[in-house]
């Protein structure tokens, strides 16, 4: 088994200092700003590149080491500006380290953007080889996949036309299957590659996902939980530069979203710093996730009910108010919405210093195991504007149990389980 | 817990899916470190990305003559029309040397081999970033960015070119008397050296000028200019450099001064006799500083370089020392301009 990756304390340093004597971001330096640093701070020594003035050290990266096998797929999951791209253009080589050092066995294709290179004057087969060569492959590996390329791009009728006419969902489509069909021992892929309309997006992530199976080693950046999940079985969560944890992915995908902020089971909202949208005529003070029995618990099996409890104060008087429960997996997807007035016709007047005490039972959950956020909203009448509205207001978390009774349940990721009920007869006419 | 939780069907049928290819076996190690310094260039890896190199190239030809109305044409037509510009001016009003060369044969010849070189640096000084994305977005040998910008302008170098045979069949002596027009020899085999000279230099002038683009933003104005200096820094292309403007020489001039203010014929012999040494004192000193100037146009490779061009394409003498000079100039700025160029690299993704 070859260690296709080997990463040892790798850090990446960006100067970022004062402005240069014109006023310039010191990061492309004007000659003319040169000429006059140089008269103007001669002891100062040029070589180093500082910028006039102090210069700040920015470590997008600190000490980060891991090594991946051949055949993984990793996952590369944290917050925005946490360094994952910039761990990928290390691994890349489009940029050096400021220290450590990287092993890499194998040829490395790199998918950091769709259609890099590409020339609109070009037609599509023209801008298929350069790209295809960009990223490197060679002519004859180009030639065997083209036909597979255009078919997985669904434009072969503009094959010869120049991209210029293409339009913006064509151009990320044809850019997303040359890099689809990239055959290297190692891929790095970043972000949001899968772009497109739903259909083409399913496409590529069912490429994605036949990718990670057959056995490339494959280090995957995304923002996506669900992706995430389904794609890689292990992954990696970068805070500030730094590494956090290296496990499987549920694991990563769970504590990152802990980090985010949202609160399980049982959060007090009147934190004025609480992000939160409406009008403000009510507002949540408090809410609690319990189970059927009472208590205030987050975690549940699969099928086990709970309820929602909350208690909210009026400063203004409202007529017909009631709340929605929307709840949303961990990549922020709906599920469902549940209605206080189509579902439950639970409306009430508030009168200013008023509380209302709400409680909302789910008798049976039919989620699959996960971690899911409750939005909470109070609205009144048909009005487009809420009352009070607060996002991923506190999540609960379903594990795996035996709900139907057999032992078993299917370990693809899915949203949702429904209950069945099975016949069989034998017909030998 | 977890253990009565069986996988199940889904996960084998997966497996036995026919389509799932094999992945790919290479098993090159590359090892990442953090670089600086001076170093010269990986041509392992320039080889292995070179149809690289030939895609920018073809992408950077095709770009220009996809949607131009006379295509391949336009290489031959600024040369052409600069020909025609400095025969009128520099041919028959200042009547500048040429060795007895007839004038469009003269420029021409010398004009598409500076055309290739002026465009060839101007286009590599801007390539990086022209091509930025090819540096930020995806690796590729930076080095390579540059070179397929020569190489594109080496391509309407090779039509001029073509042209310009048709026109010196036109030229060809058929009689060993005359010297100035197309000598049929070996020595034209000379033409190829050279120009292999001449893209070493653009190359590295070129690479050097690209990384100094990206290191100092507001360098590519001064691009242009740099450019047209050199050009008139390289008289070779519209004149003989070999010797001063014949017509006005300056003993001549002297002479005539001097004649009037003579009265006797003893005062008359020794007016002329100082008259004469005066004249060739002045004239050797002209001699003296022209030779100052032309050491100091030998710095200029493209001297040497146009010159030799010019005498192995029509058949005649080369200038072997001029060339020899220009060689050295050459070698170095080839490999000066690389290691600068590589120096910088590790920088550029963070800059552009």
């Amino acid at each position: 088994m070859v260690t296709r990756i080997k990463v040892e304390n790798i850090s990446k340093c960006y100067r970022i200092g004062q402005k240069s004597s014109s006023g310039n971001d010191p990061r492309y330096r004007m000659l003319r700003d040169v000429l006059m640093d140089a008269v103007t701070a001669p002891i100062r020594n040029l070589r180093s590149g500082a910028a006039l003035g102090r210069v700040e050290d920015f470590w997008s990266l600190s000490d980060v080491s891991f090594d991946v096998q051949e055949g993984d797929a990793l996952a590369i999951v944290g917050a925005n500006g946490a360094g994952k791209s910039t761990l990928l253009k290390i691994l890349t080589q489009i940029t050096t380290p400021t220290r450590g050092r990287v092993d890499l066995r194998g040829r490395v294709g790199s998918l950091l953007e769709v259609g890099t290179g590409f020339h609109p004057e070009l037609t599509g087969r023209e801008n298929i080889f350069l790209n295809g060569s960009i990223l490197g492959m060679t002519r004859s590996e180009i030639k065997s996949q083209f036909d597979r390329i255009v078919d997985f791009a669904g434009i072969e009728k503009f094959i010869e036309t120049p991209v210029k006419r293409y339009s913006s969902g064509m151009k990320v489509r044809l850019g997303f299957a040359v890099a689809a069909h990239l055959d290297l021992e190692i891929l790095l892929i970043d972000e949001v590659l899968a772009v497109g309309d739903t259909e083409f997006q399913r496409k590529c992530m069912g490429k994605m996902d036949e990718v990670a199976q057959s056995g490339r080693t494959v280090l995957f950046v995304s923002h996506n939980m669900a992706a995430v999940e389904n794609l890689c079985p292990r992954a990696l969560l970068l805070d500030h530069g730094r590494l956090l944890l290296d496990a499987s992915s549920r694991e990563v995908v769970s504590t990152y979203l802990l980090r985010l902020g949202t609160t399980t089971g049982t959060r007090d909202l009147t934190d004025p710093t609480i992000a939160r949208a409406g009008t403000g005529k009510v507002r949540f003070e408090h809410i609690d996730i319990k189970n059927l029995s009472g208590a205030s618990i987050a975690t549940f099996g699969m099928g086990e009910g709970l309820h929602i409890h909350t208690v909210m104060r009026a400063e203004q008087e409202v007529q017909g108010a009631f709340a929605n429960f929307i709840i949303s997996d961990s990549r922020g997807d709906l599920i469902t919405i549940i209605h206080g007035s189509d579902q439950g016709d639970t409306r009430f007047n508030l009168v200013p210093g008023q509380r209302q005490i709400l409680d909302c039972r789910l008798p049976r959950l039919n989620l699959h195991p996960g971690i899911y956020a409750v939005s909470a909203e109070i609205r009144s009448g048909y009005a487009p504007k809420a009352i009070d509205h607060i996002e991923r207001a506190v999540s609960f978390e379903v594990i795996p149990s035996d709900v139907f009774g057999t032992g078993k349940h299917p370990k693809k990721a899915q949203k949702i389980f429904l209950e069945s009920e099975w016949s069989s007869t034998a017909d030998f006419s | 817990m977890r253990e009565m939780l069986m996988d199940d069907t889904e996960t084998s049928a997966a497996q036995s899916e026919p389509e799932v290819a094999k992945p790919p076996q290479a098993n090159r190690g590359i090892v990442i470190r953090p670089r600086s310094g001076w170093a010269f260039i990986n041509i392992a890896e320039l080889w292995r990305y070179r149809e690289l190199l030939f895609f920018l190239t073809w992408r950077d030809v095709k770009i220009r003559y996809k949607q131009s109305l006379l295509g391949i044409l336009w290489a031959v037509i600024q040369p052409t029309l600069y020909m025609v510009v400095f025969t009128i001016i520099f041919g028959k009003m200042a009547k500048v040397p040429t060795d007895g060369i007839p004038y469009p044969l003269f420029s021409f010849s010398a004009l598409i081999l500076w055309n290739f070189y002026a465009v060839g640096i101007a286009q590599a000084g801007n390539s990086l970033l022209v091509s930025a994305p090819l540096v930020t977005k995806v690796y590729v040998p930076r080095l390579t960015i540059p070179f397929a910008s020569v190489g594109s302008a080496l391509f309407d170098f090779f039509v001029a070119f073509t042209v310009l045979l048709m026109v010196m069949v036109f030229y060809i002596n058929f009689t060993s008397a005359d010297t100035s027009g197309v000598i049929v020899g070996p020595i034209m085999l000379m033409v190829f050296p050279i120009l292999f000279l001449t893209i070493l230099l653009a190359l590295g002038v070129g690479t050097m000028l690209a990384a100094l683009n990206v290191a100092y933003r507001d360098f590519k104005h001064t691009i242009p200019f740099l450019v047209q200096l050199w050009m008139f820094s390289t008289p070779a292309i519209y004149m003989s450099v070999d010797e001063p403007a014949a017509d006005a020489s300056p003993p001549a001039v002297v002479q005539q001064d001097v004649k009037p203010a003579e009265t006797t014929d003893s005062d008359k012999t020794i007016a002329n006799a100082v008259a004469q040494s005066e004249a060739s004192r002045e004239d050797s000193e002209e001699m003296g500083m022209w030779a100052y100037v032309k050491e100091g146009l030998q710095l200029n490779p493209m001297n040497g370089l146009i010159s030799s061009f010019r005498a192995a394409l029509l058949g005649h003498p080369l200038p072997w020392q001029e060339l020899g000079y220009s060689t050295l100039v050459v070698v170095f700025g080839f490999v000066f301009g690389c290691m600068y160029f590589y120096r910088l690299e590790p920088k550029f993704a963070d800059i552009i």
